[in-house]
């Protein structure tokens, strides 16, 4: 069997081995995920040494091998994670089948939608993986089954299905203005798409990518689309708003950057200039909420939104080291938001409150996990060493060399994120406890899966290696073909 | 073609207005019934209530003015008037064709309704009164949708004159119809179901005094003037359809020419069109409960958006 | 060429479909809105019929059985048996917009809808000029009926009349889609009206009503 299918097959097989024998689903999922992580690795060789990998169904070029690296690590995590955290989570005890049947079960459909999406080569194909991530986290974010949850459930399903409903609509606006380019082309294949894209019609393509920005722009977080993200992430449990935080706003935002570049070929600083709108605003509402945070995962979904306008900006610099930013960006984004998912998970299992007043002496009375948020919080702001600070500053440095305004406006956004992040998350580490909180059992995989994170937080910021730097650069050429 | 024939034929479609409105409102009434499961009054049986009518005494009350004694000539009057104006068994104009055009027409009939408004006002009635003010609600809220219908239609034809208008629809495409004419024709619909007092918009059986609409106007009047109001009605809905069936939906079956068997064709024609409508009203009206009085104005509104949406609809050319 | 017969069936099918969208904008009770769903997409499935027939694409003849099966049959049923009878019993009695205004909004939305899709089409096409602006008219009154409802089961049915009238636009620019593609298509749509179901009797649960308008425990 090729590549793609393995990394496709072993989550869907997980999936129904966890239905069967749910006491184990824990482990075998954590299993499962490596070996899904594996095979993506072995892709990306594949793709490094020939270019692209097709097969069937399936294409994969530098872009998707990227994305696939990307959102294999945050599920393999995410796996490692849940079977800790719902362990503590159901207060000790082995949990109750039906729960972790459910979990499971939802979490590697989950898994497989997200690894499906970058592996497709048909926009259509592609909107029909993106509906099945959003299809099949919905019941993942009511899973705590409280008025809270599911008012987020809610939201998120119909807001995302809306924006789902538009992203169809561009779709289907694109083939019709590719039917009648200058070469028609009856299809929706990306790559013949991108070689024809500069034959569209602009009027066409103004409206494709209007409805792109907004619908597809919903699920990745854009403003003011955003609404149901702080409510979807806030809500969710931890590993499955690391999952979303870290790797379906992610794919979205890949799926963003596939229509944006057919657009760019016709429309040119028009593309930019609504890219750069959109990620504008959503920095400025993120920094506006952050300010104001009471609850410490609603101020890490306000981040997500955060970085992913900063992605929208850098997507409007358009350099090639923008665009190199922006992928390393989103990598490095999805890995620094899980491993903060996955820190305030812990909190939140020891001191049973989200409120941000609600935590204090982090540091004293969960040590390693109050170093890793710590640890992700100065990454998530853009301090060195950490992969968001390389990102971040090439982002800005590209972006001084063609939109200075709209450069020196990130940064001056960005150091107000910083500050409020840090007002709020100063007193959960530093401060000293009034009363010790309850004693709650902290599982050893969850130290795992934050020890991992951590390494790729950090990494990327000390040094490259080699082939992780090529691959990027593959990307960027195919977005910007070069 | 001679004058004289053309004022004969005008003067023939206004007798049969007049001899013919009755019948329509008992085959209404009948069809009703049978779906009811009731036997129902006998077809004639209008005809008999007008003449019972006529023979009788009037009584009127020592507050009312001339508006009130002239009320029932001009409900009478009114449809008469625009009966000269449209086709009822002819495809070709007649004698006083040119008086006036659809909106003139849609004015006259609104003119009637006007008078019968103040003279159920005019005996202080505390009932005549009520009813007046609803009737006059659901006027001002009918008369847009008939503007944009009248201008789409016209729109089309290229002239407000209806026998224009019909000529132009009847040698189009034949047996076509396009989405502005579909949407107009149900805005249309709406509106006659309004005017004319049926439901949804009212119950014309209804003898509940708080609850009457249309029926309103009959409360005060007794003897002839009663029956002239009665007779005006019925001629009311009539006109109403005629203008939908001949005009809008179904424009062939007229006379095409003055010989006498087409125009003897023309007559049987019409009735069976008449009866079409009688049945889809009858259909309508067994099927639909009576709105309540303020839903009444999402019902005409939704009928000016429906008219609305024919105009933008024949503008983009589908 | 296409025959002007058969175009101008189409247009009364797709002005008849238009005036369903308009029809469950003001339909009040829960089932109500649901039926007339099932009847807008049944007309779909004749139009997606009609138009394979005059194009000759077999793609669209499984287009459209794949709606009667999906959206007329399947979706109705589906939301009528996982929503309990006595929510779908209810009334909606406030709207965010009263009737006659939602009426106005959207005769403007349609409207614009026209007028924009005329800057789009192609010349020549003709069955997108008459398919395209209907089906985007369609699509946001649907997304207004969505956004200016309280009640949870209408919101639903404005997303599913939204899905309806993309779908109407993209039948006559023929979807690009594999065939295996189209059942992913209708699949998704399906699992995606059952999982809203759930969730509509999640919240009865959870809040004792369906106002989901009222859900607003999640603020800032």
């Amino acid at each position: 069997m090729s590549i793609p299918a393995m990394i496709l097959v072993t989550p869907l097989v997980t999936a129904g081995l966890s239905l069967l024998a749910p006491n184990f689903a824990g482990p075998l999922t954590a299993a499962a995920q490596l070996l899904t992580l594996a095979f993506c690795g072995l892709l990306a060789q594949r793709v490094a040494a020939a270019g692209v990998s097709a097969a069937g169904w399936f294409y994969a070029d530098a872009v998707s091998a990227f994305m696939l690296l990307t959102l294999s690590l945050v599920t393999c995590t995410a796996a490692f994670y849940s079977a800790g955290y719902l362990k503590a989570a159901s207060g000790g005890a082995a949990g109750r089948a039906r729960d972790l049947r459910r979990y499971y079960g939802q979490f590697n459909l989950f898994a497989f939608a997200l690894l499906l999406t970058p592996l497709l080569s048909n926009l259509g194909l592609v909107w029909i993986a993106l509906e099945l991530t959003t299809l099949a986290s919905v019941l993942l974010v009511g899973y705590e089954n409280n008025a809270r949850a599911v008012e987020a459930a809610w939201k998120y399903l119909i807001i995302s299905t809306a924006g789902a409903v538009l992203g169809l609509w561009g779709t289907v606006l694109l083939y019709y203005a590719a039917a009648h380019g200058s070469v028609p082309y009856a299809g929706l294949d990306w790559p013949a798409l991108s070689r024809l894209a500069g034959g569209f019609d602009p009027r066409v393509m103004k409206l494709v990518l209007l409805l792109v920005l907004i619908g597809y722009g919903t699920k990745a977080g854009l403003a003011p689309m955003h609404t149901w993200l702080p409510d979807a992430h806030g809500e969710a449990p931890s590993p499955v708003s690391a999952l979303l935080s870290g790797a379906k706003t992610s794919v979205s935002f890949y799926v963003v950057l596939r229509f944006y570049f057919l657009v760019l070929a016709t429309l040119g600083p028009l593309a930019q200039k609504f890219m750069l709108l959109f990620g504008l605003l959503s920095i400025v509402v993120a920094a506006a909420f952050i300010l104001q945070q009471r609850d410490y995962k609603r101020l890490l979904a306000y981040s997500t939104v955060e970085h992913m306008g900063i992605a929208g900006i850098g997507t409007g610099f358009g350099t090639p080291l923008a665009i190199y930013g922006v992928l390393l960006h989103i990598f490095s984004h999805a890995l620094t938001k899980s491993l903060l998912f996955y820190a305030a998970g812990n909190i939140s299992l020891k001191y049973r409150t989200r409120e941000i007043t609600g935590v204090s002496g982090l540091l004293k009375n969960l040590p390693f996990t109050g170093a890793a948020f710590l640890a992700g919080v100065l990454a998530v702001t853009g301090l060195p060493p950490s992969g968001i600070f390389v990102s971040k500053f090439s982002i800005l440095m590209a972006g001084f060399r063609t939109f200075p305004p709209a450069a020196v406006f990130l940064l001056v956004i960005v150091a107000v994120i910083f500050f409020g992040f840090l007002r709020s998350v100063n007193p959960m580490l530093f401060s000293r406890p009034a009363e010790p909180p309850p004693e709650a059992k902290i599982s050893r995989w969850t130290a795992w899966a934050m020890a991992v994170s951590l390494i790729f937080v950090i990494g990327p910021g000390l040094f490259t290696p080699w082939p992780f730097a090529r691959l990027l650069d593959s990307a960027v050429a195919v977005f910007l073909g070069r | 073609m001679p004058i004289l024939t053309r004022l004969f034929l005008n003067l023939l479609e206004v007798l049969i207005v007049l001899l013919c409105s009755p019948l329509l409102k008992g085959v209404i009434s009948r069809l009703k019934a049978l779906v009811q499961s009731r036997r129902g009054p006998g077809i004639w049986q209008p005809y008999f209530d007008l003449y019972k009518l006529f023979r009788k005494d009037e009584v009127i009350s020592e507050d009312a003015s001339w508006v009130f004694r002239v009320t029932p000539l001009v409900v009478f009057a009114a449809p008469l008037v625009v009966t000269l104006l449209i086709p009822v068994i002819t495809g070709y104009p007649l004698f006083w064709a040119f008086l006036g055009d659809m909106l003139g027409g849609g004015f006259i009939l609104s003119l009637g309704g006007f008078f019968a408004a103040l003279a159920a006002i005019d005996t202080a009635s505390p009932y005549g009164a009520m009813g007046s003010s609803r009737t006059r609600m659901v006027a001002f809220l009918a008369e847009p949708v008939l503007m944009c219908v009248f201008f789409t239609v016209s729109l089309v034809a290229g002239a407000t004159i209806p026998y224009i208008v019909n000529h132009a629809w009847y040698t189009g495409e034949k047996a076509v119809i396009y989405p502005s004419h579909l949407l107009v024709m149900i805005a249309f619909l709406m509106v006659i179901l309004a005017e004319a007092g049926r439901i949804p918009v009212d119950n014309p059986d209804a003898h509940f005094e708080l609850a009457m609409i249309d029926e309103s106007k009959t409360i005060e009047y007794s003897g002839k003037s009663l029956a002239l109001v009665k007779w005006g009605g019925y001629m009311k809905l009539f006109v109403l359809l005629c203008i939908f069936l001949n005009v809008l939906v179904t424009p062939w079956g007229l006379a095409a020419s003055t010989g006498a068997r087409d125009v003897l064709l023309a007559v049987p024609a019409l009735m069976l069109k008449m009866l079409v409508a009688a049945v889809l009203i009858v259909v309508i009206e067994s099927t639909f409960a009576k709105l309540r009085l303020f839903r009444v104005a999402e019902f005409l509104g939704a009928a000016l958006v429906i008219s609305l949406l024919g105009i933008v609809t024949f503008f983009i050319g589908i | 060429m296409v025959d002007p017969v058969f175009l101008r069936v189409l247009g009364v099918c797709g002005a008849l479909f238009l005036l369903a969208a308009l029809a469950i904008l003001t339909a009040r009770q829960m089932r109500g809105c649901i039926r007339l769903y099932a009847g807008q997409s049944f007309l779909l499935a004749v139009l997606a019929a009609l138009v394979g027939f005059l194009t000759g694409s077999a793609h669209l003849y499984l287009v459209a059985a794949l709606t009667l099966l999906v959206k007329t049959l399947l979706i109705p049923y589906l939301l009528g048996w996982v929503i309990h009878d006595t929510i779908l019993e209810k009334r909606e009695i406030e709207f965010v917009v009263n009737i006659p205004g939602s009426l106005f909004i959207s005769g403007l939305l349609a409207a614009l809808a026209f007028f924009a899709s005329k800057a789009v089409v192609f010349p020549g096409d003709v069955l997108t000029k008459l398919l395209l602006p209907l089906g985007t008219a369609v699509t946001l009154i649907g997304l207004y009926v969505m956004v200016s409802r309280k009640e949870a089961v209408p919101q639903v049915t404005g997303l599913l009349v939204a899905e309806n009238g993309v779908l109407l636009a993209a039948v006559p620019t023929a979807f690009g889609l594999p065939l295996i593609a189209e059942f992913g298509l209708f699949f998704d749509l399906l699992v995606g009206a059952l999982l809203m179901g759930v969730l509509v009797m999640r919240v009865h649960r959870q809040t004792e009503s369906t106002a989901v308008h009222e859900l607003c425990q999640l603020k800032e």
